[in-house]
């Protein structure tokens, strides 16, 4: 479970951050999450889908990594076995928050319940009351995420607008077990897209929305790949 | 005051109308059972039964499956073959000839998204009939294809599909299915005479070598004779003769003259100068004849212009004269009585409402059956209201086709005259020369004939409908998705469906599997 | 000379009623484009809508969607919350003192009882040991949970259980007016009608309003509530009165708000039966409305106070009942040469099965559907409309009527009434009597426009334990097995919803705050 607290330079003074390039905490993700400013680095290794966030119903991009839940079929004890590494994985345990929406200003908060977060290990985050080079490093990178997220969600929305996603069943047949399906899963509708106007068409360009739906779509060629590591 | 419950029913005459309605019933009282409502039939040894070929209608796929017979075994024992609709030849011009089909399945249930403006628009391109617009059936039946392959399951269609069947001979399959499997009991032996109790209602059926046969409730069976409902209870007759100008068939049967000729997929029926010819392909030959009206052709004539159409090889074959008396009983149900099939109505067969018809009133009289006597007035309340509702749409919708011919012999021009069209279908006639056929015009769950019905006939027929409100229909990108799938779907199975015979063959081979 | 074509339609009177016929026929109509037909809406800016909580059906999501309405919009604009069916409390018997029982409504039932198969004969028989409302339902157990019909992942319109809403109807007169006006090309005014002027052949002519003047048109519908400004008071079309057979004539409302920010809300209208009438009792998201609707003959309005504070309980402490007058009927015709009246100028019956809003978008979508644009095609859709609507209303005043006539209670005159043969119509009596020895079937319901079907009516017959003895007839249902098998997994339908489904307070806050995805 996750326990998110802000970063306090009172309460947190002593703690340190760790990076573990194993990344433990997603050995059993099948999803994991992705920014539509990474769809075009991401699509050469997963492939890119869109899911509904059980908490809110809201869609959300993501890199496919396992066919069930409780299955990442890149992450090996060995090491990560994809050339591209999602920015939030990288980011792990921080996360920048707005406090208010609009307001442009961020909160740096931690899982605290990570095992990278800690007191022994790592690199120290505050010295003096005021945040390390290190730790201000970690929160521009985390802030720029949370940024990308606010682009993501403008993206959707146009898709959506454009209806231009649609459902998508996964059959999968394991060997010598029952077919199953993968559901809740959506894509680009290609049909769709063919039928926009031009006048549509050109508003996909804004904040390279086009490069991302043709990042998707491409990344679709990577379904084959992903099943034929399950048979290995 | 009567209290006692109804225990038995006796099925007075057998062919197919008293053994679907036997069958039926035996069927839903679970008659085999001890205790059950018993179900009985007599029938006479010595009337022939009749073997016209029929058509029917999809029901009966459905009829069929819940008397627990087995598709293949019913298409073997009858004849039968695969009816997906009706061609219409020569119905609309005299001199210009044309045809137009009515077919079983659409692309789209019209009383959920009507296609028919965006047809009228020319959406579904400018040379493209209605039928062809809005279903591939019509150029799978031209091609004389089957409307399903041999790994469909049982009663499962790639399209809907009815059957022509021998009515002789199906007859004859439900009489040993409702026997052996379904517990009824038969008795063979001639009705001399039926006797009423002090209430009006049936006492008893007096027969030559049974005796004297009782039940609870009694089904007339009888054919034209009705000898319960009619004869017996002086239940009248309503004649619609002057709606339904047509009181005469002549038939032949003729044989295939080889055992691989090509079937027909539909019904054909052929416009004539006073009626017109059915041709019905069954097996092992095929059912042809003319049905005509007697004051506008002579008897001779009529048969004349059967052999005509049926070529040389009518040589050498009988042809057979029937009178039919056009119309319904004033009621269908008295006390302890209900009549189905032509004891209760009979209109020409130009939309094979016969054993439809039957089906509808076997079903309704196995669920609405009270089980006690003191109940049967609401239940024959309901059933006469519901049957008389439905023959009198069947009667407005054959003589939907008829009102719309531009024919010009006297026998059309008399039967498209306004003064004999029912006020009913000239109300609806007269809307949908402004409005679209609509759900709104189809309020009653039984409706014999549903919209797409009067849809394939009407643009069929080349009616004028000149929609009063045409930029209303604005879902012209969903209607071109669907007359699109049309083209692609006819393309399609057309590659993938067997012709009828090499369908059949397979089936007499092989059966079809249940899974 | 009246022109032949109709092409401006004038709708009096706005209100939940006004507003949705625009809407529909706006949208189906194609309004504001070239060629196609002019729609006005005309609502006085002084009367103020009657605004009680509000149930809808199902049928409420099509509209809606139709029409391009955003659900999770709409839901926070109206106070909205979903709605899976009612429960009929103390309806069967005469409670004792503080005791009470009921049976559900609900408003899925998992297998159809006219097309899949019909439980209810061997349920009857003793097949399942639940009363039939859980037996055949799993949606009534959900409904007891206080859980949501859906999921917040679950597209906008799409249901795992079928649900409807309760709405604030004053709220969704203005949302809907909102939509109408901005999105439907509907035009506005705001003004009073003074007075209606006909044509010498009798047809409506025109509108003569205070602020703008005269207003022509070339159709009109009256949604002017129970006045009926143009089908009653213009054209003179009578009021058929039903109060010989539905006794309650008068309400006392009153809006309760919650405790707390979080108080649970219930996912089911509660109609709860007294002396003289009953209570309904709606949860909207930020308030219940909570009312009795009573029969003034059994019962003065001192009483009729008293009861309603009794039930809501210390929560009414300091808050104002609202007394509200109602005419229970409907008019001899609904649609007379070039007007129809649709809501209250058309009809009304007691809100025990909130037909109210159902039966304005029956009649919103027919007219938007078989709308002529030629006046010569007028008679025969005047003829249509009139016959299917009497039928419509008709059935509904059995199916109300229903929940009356086979009560146990005889506490008072108001029960003793009720169930007095003489205020029962034939067509109900006739049915009831065939219905004590034969499970209802799908062939009592041959009207493709039956607003009330067979699992309805299973519903309400066997919630209020009414007996149908299959003593004669048991061997027509051999099914036994596949019965207890259909049970069996409603029941496990039932556990994997119960594991799923968030409480309704949960998805009602989600809905809010995030909106529903729409696919």
């Amino acid at each position: 479970m996750t326990n998110i607290v802000a970063l306090d330079s009172q309460q947190h003074q002593q703690h340190k951050l760790r990076e573990d390039p194993l990344f433990p905490h997603i050995a059993s993700a099948h999803i994991l999450p992705l920014e539509v400013t990474e769809f075009a680095a991401a699509a050469v290794s997963f492939p890119i889908v869109f899911v509904k966030d059980s908490a809110t119903g809201q869609f959300r991009a993501c890199a496919l990594t396992g066919l069930q839940p409780g299955q990442n079929l890149y992450w090996q004890p060995s090491g990560w076995q994809a050339a591209y590494i999602p920015l939030a994985v990288r980011n792990y345990p921080l996360l920048a928050v707005q406090p208010e929406a609009q307001s442009g200003d961020y909160i740096i908060a931690v899982d605290a319940d990570s095992p990278l977060f800690n007191q022994h290990s790592g690199e120290v985050l505050f010295a003096a009351d005021k945040g390390t080079a290190y730790l201000q490093q970690r929160a521009r990178s985390a802030i720029a995420l949370a940024q990308s997220s606010a682009l993501t969600q403008q993206f959707i929305a146009r898709l959506l607008e454009l209806e231009l996603l649609v459902a998508r069943t996964l059959t999968l047949t394991p060997k010598g077990a029952e077919p199953y399906d993968l559901t809740g899963l959506y894509g680009i509708n290609e049909q769709r897209l063919a039928q926009l106007t031009a006048e549509q068409w050109l508003s996909l360009r804004a904040n390279n929305g086009l490069l991302a739906v043709h990042a998707v779509l491409m990344s679709m060629s990577q379904l084959p790949l992903l099943v034929g590591r399950l048979a290995q | 005051m009567q209290t006692e419950a109804i225990r038995s029913v006796l099925v007075v005459g057998g062919g197919t109308a008293g053994w679907l309605t036997a069958a039926n019933l035996a069927q839903s009282f679970n008659s085999g059972a001890a205790g059950a409502v018993s179900v009985t039939l007599i029938e006479s040894p010595d009337i022939p039964t009749i073997g016209v070929g029929e058509g029917t209608w999809p029901t009966m796929r459905a009829t069929l499956q819940k008397l627990g017979i087995k598709e293949d075994d019913f298409l073997r024992s009858c004849n039968a073959t695969f009816k997906q609709g009706t061609k219409f030849i020569n119905w609309q011009h005299s001199e210009l000839p044309g045809s137009y089909h009515h077919l079983f399945t659409s692309v789209s249930d019209p009383t959920q998204f009507n296609l028919a403006p965006y047809w009228l628009q020319g959406r579904a391109g400018d040379n493209l009939s209605y039928a062809s617009a809005v279903s591939a059936q019509g150029v799978i039946a031209e091609l004389g294809l089957a409307p399903k392959k041999i790994t469909n399951k049982p009663y499962e269609g790639v399209l809907n599909y009815a059957y022509h069947l021998d009515a002789g001979k199906f007859a004859e399959l439900l009489k040993n299915h409702a026997q052996q499997k379904l517990g009824v009991q038969f008795i063979s032996a001639n009705v001399l005479d039926v006797t009423l109790a002090a209430d009006g209602s049936i006492a008893a059926v007096v027969t030559d070598t049974a005796g004297t046969q009782q039940a609870d409730f009694y089904v007339d069976c009888t054919g034209f004779q009705s000898l319960l409902l009619g004869k017996a209870m002086g239940v009248g007759f309503r004649s619609v003769a002057d709606t339904l100008l047509a009181d005469h068939a002549v038939t032949i049967q003729v044989p295939h003259p080889a055992t691989d000729t090509p079937l027909n997929a539909c019904t054909h029926s052929t416009a004539q100068a006073a009626g017109w010819i059915w041709d019905i392909g069954l097996t092992n030959r095929r059912g042809v004849g003319y049905v005509y009206s007697s004051n506008h052709v002579s008897h001779d004539e009529a048969e004349q212009t059967l052999r005509r159409y049926i070529g040389p090889a009518a040589e050498s074959l009988n042809a057979r004269k029937l009178a039919m008396q056009v119309g319904y009983r004033e009621k269908f149900w008295h006390k302890n009585c209900a009549a189905v099939g032509l004891s209760a109505a009979f209109v020409e067969p130009l939309e094979a409402s016969a054993i439809f018809l039957i089906e509808a009133a076997a079903n309704m009289l196995a669920d609405q059956l009270p089980a006690l006597k003191q109940n049967l007035p609401l239940a024959e309340r309901k059933f006469n209201s519901s049957f008389l509702f439905r023959w009198q749409k069947t009667i407005d919708f054959i003589k939907l086709h008829y009102a719309l011919s531009g024919r010009t012999e006297p026998f059309w021009q008399a039967a498209r005259a306004k003064s004999l069209i029912p006020e009913s279908l000239q109300d609806l006639m007269q809307s949908w020369q402004t409005q679209p056929v609509s759900a709104y015009d189809f309020a009653h769950v039984y409706e014999p004939f549903p919209m797409e019905s009067y849809q394939y006939v009407l643009y069929g027929m080349g009616f004028k409908q000149q929609l009063a409100d045409p930029q209303r229909y604005r879902q012209a990108e969903k209607a071109g998705m669907y007359f699109q799938r049309v083209q692609q779907l006819t393309r399609q199975l057309q590659q993938e469906l067997p012709p009828q015979r090499e369908l059949l063959a397979k089936i007499y081979q092989y059966g079809f599997s249940a899974l | 000379m009246l022109k032949p074509t109709l092409d401006d339609i004038i709708i009096v009177g706005g209100g939940t009623a006004g507003w949705l016929t625009a809407a529909i026929l706006a949208k189906k109509l194609n309004a504001g484009t070239a060629g196609s037909v002019q729609i006005t809406v005309i609502e006085s800016p002084d009367i103020p809508i009657i605004g009680v909580g509000e149930g809808t059906w199902p049928t409420m999501r099509t509209t809606l969607q139709s029409v391009g309405v955003d659900e999770g919009e709409f839901m926070r604009e109206c106070d909205a919350t979903f709605k899976q069916g009612a429960e009929f409390v103390n309806w069967q018997h005469t409670p004792a003192a503080g005791e009470t029982h009921s049976y559900f409504h609900p408003l899925s039932a998992v297998f159809h009882s006219s097309y899949d198969f019909n439980l209810a004969p061997y349920w009857l028989q003793g097949a399942s040991e639940l009363p039939y409302d859980l037996a055949v339902a799993s949606q009534s157990r959900i409904c007891q949970l206080g859980l949501a019909p859906k999921k917040i992942t679950t597209p906008a319109f799409a249901a795992l259980q079928n649900y409807a809403y309760h709405f604030n109807a004053v709220k969704f007169a203005a949302f809907m007016k909102k939509h109408c006006t901005e999105k439907l090309a509907v035009h506005f005014i705001a003004a009073n009608v003074q007075q209606v002027r006909l044509h010498p052949c009798g047809a409506i002519a025109g509108v003569l309003t205070d602020s703008h003047g005269d207003i022509n048109g070339d159709f009109f519908v009256d949604c002017t509530g129970s006045k009926a400004l143009l089908l009653g008071e213009a054209l003179g079309v009578g009021w058929h009165s039903i109060n010989d057979v539905i006794f309650n004539d008068t309400a006392l409302a009153m809006q309760v708000p919650y405790p707390t920010a979080d108080w649970p809300i219930a996912t089911h209208t509660i109609a709860t039966a007294h002396e003289a009438g009953w209570t309904w009792d709606i949860g909207l998201h930020n308030r219940r409305g909570v009312g009795y609707v009573y029969s003034s003959a059994h019962s003065t309005d001192q009483r009729a106070e008293q009861i309603l504070r009794q039930h809501i309980g210390e929560q009414a402490e300091g808050l104002e009942a609202r007394k509200i007058k109602l005419n229970l009927g409907y008019r001899q015709q609904f649609w007379q040469q070039n007007c129809v009246a649709i809501g209250m100028s058309a009809a009304f019956i007691e809100p025990l099965e909130a037909s109210a809003i159902f039966l304005i978008e029956a009649a919103a979508n027919m007219l938007a559907e078989q709308f002529p644009r030629s006046r010569a095609a007028l008679g025969f859709v005047e003829k249509k409309f009139n016959d299917t609507f009497k039928l419509r209303w008709d059935k509904s005043i059995d199916f109300i009527k229903l929940h009356y006539c086979i009560s146990q209670r005889r506490d008072t005159a108001y029960w003793v009434d009720n169930c007095a043969d003489s205020s029962i119509p034939d067509s109900l009596q006739q049915r009831l009597a065939h219905w004590r020895l034969h499970p209802p079937g799908k062939y009592d319901f041959d009207y493709a426009f039956e607003p009330f079907v067979l699992d309805s009516y299973l519903f309400v017959l066997y919630g209020m334990k009414f007996n149908t003895d299959l003593s004669h007839n048991l061997s027509s249902y051999p099914d036994k097995q596949r019965a207890q098998q259909l049970f069996a997994e409603i029941d496990r339908t039932t556990a994997l919803l119960q594991q799923q489904l968030p409480t309704h307070r949960e998805l009602i806050d989600k809905v809010y705050r995030y909106g529903l995805p729409k696919l």
